[in-house]
């Protein structure tokens, strides 16, 4: 069995992604319910386009770290045998 | 076509304002020096601390994080600006302010309700790019709509004083002919 203390990073990510999401959703929605011309919508779409783009990239950058060493090595915890 | 949701079928958008493109600028600046500052953070900390293969990562890890957060909040502040509009009809004035994600304030003025309309250009930058404020004092229940750093706020003025003139020449007795 996995040590809970080296998915505590991906559930913090996981956390932070859907707030954002949320986030994000809040402001297309304002974007497109009460932009009065095109360039709201058009401003809505490159958000949604950009935070797509950069959530996976960050998706990418998280699964390239090496977490279980990260957190042994570096912040100390005692290895759970 | 409407340009707002209760625009009336005879009336005609005159105007339809938004703060000054120097603003909009303004904006763009300081998120593109939030997003140097955080790439000359991670710059420098390759530089000083020789990060290798684990701590590269987890550092671009955290780059990457920092950016998704300024592209929310320069969206965010996008929203702001756009969102906040100022609509002269021939028949009214509306002002639609949007103050964070979820606070709208949206009044409207009657032209007939105009008393005095006031124009405010101050500081260098709204001399030198011609743009400020406009206050209309009302007769309302709402003391004074602000339109604020608007683009040719002189301009803006007359054409409200001029529209007002029109109003009240075409509407004897505040009363409104076309629903008559």
């Amino acid at each position: 069995m996995s040590n809970p203390i080296t998915n505590l990073p991906l559930a913090i990510f996981i956390i932070f992604i859907i707030s954002y999401a949320i986030n994000s959703l809040f402001i297309v929605y304002h974007l497109l319910k009460f932009g009065l011309d095109y360039r709201t919508k058009l401003l809505a779409f490159v958000f949604s386009i950009g935070s797509i783009l950069l959530i996976l990239v960050n998706f990418q950058l998280f699964s390239e770290i090496q977490w279980t060493e990260f957190i042994y090595e570096y912040l100390s915890f005692p290895k759970i045998i | 076509m409407n340009i707002f949701p209760s625009q009336k079928s005879y009336e005609k958008v005159e105007l339809f304002l938004r703060r000054h493109w120097l603003v909009l600028f303004f904006i763009y600046l300081g998120f593109a020096i939030m997003i140097l500052f955080g790439l000359a953070g991670f710059y420098l900390a390759n530089e000083f601390f020789d990060l290798q293969e684990n701590n590269l990562n987890l550092t671009e890890f955290l780059l990457g994080l920092y950016v998704l957060s300024i592209w929310y909040f320069l969206f965010k502040a996008l929203t702001d600006f756009y969102l906040d509009t100022w609509i002269v009809t021939d028949h009214r004035i509306l002002e639609i302010h949007q103050l964070g994600l979820f606070k709208r304030d949206i009044s409207e003025l009657r032209l007939s309700k105009i008393q005095d309309v006031t124009v405010k250009i101050e500081g260098l930058l709204p001399t030198f790019f011609n743009y400020g404020i406009v206050i209309i004092q009302t007769a309302g229940v709402i003391p004074e709509f602000k339109f604020e750093q608007i683009p040719h706020p002189q301009q803006v003025k007359d054409k409200i004083l001029q529209l007002y003139d029109q109003f009240i020449k075409q509407h004897p007795g505040d009363q409104e002919i076309h629903e008559l």
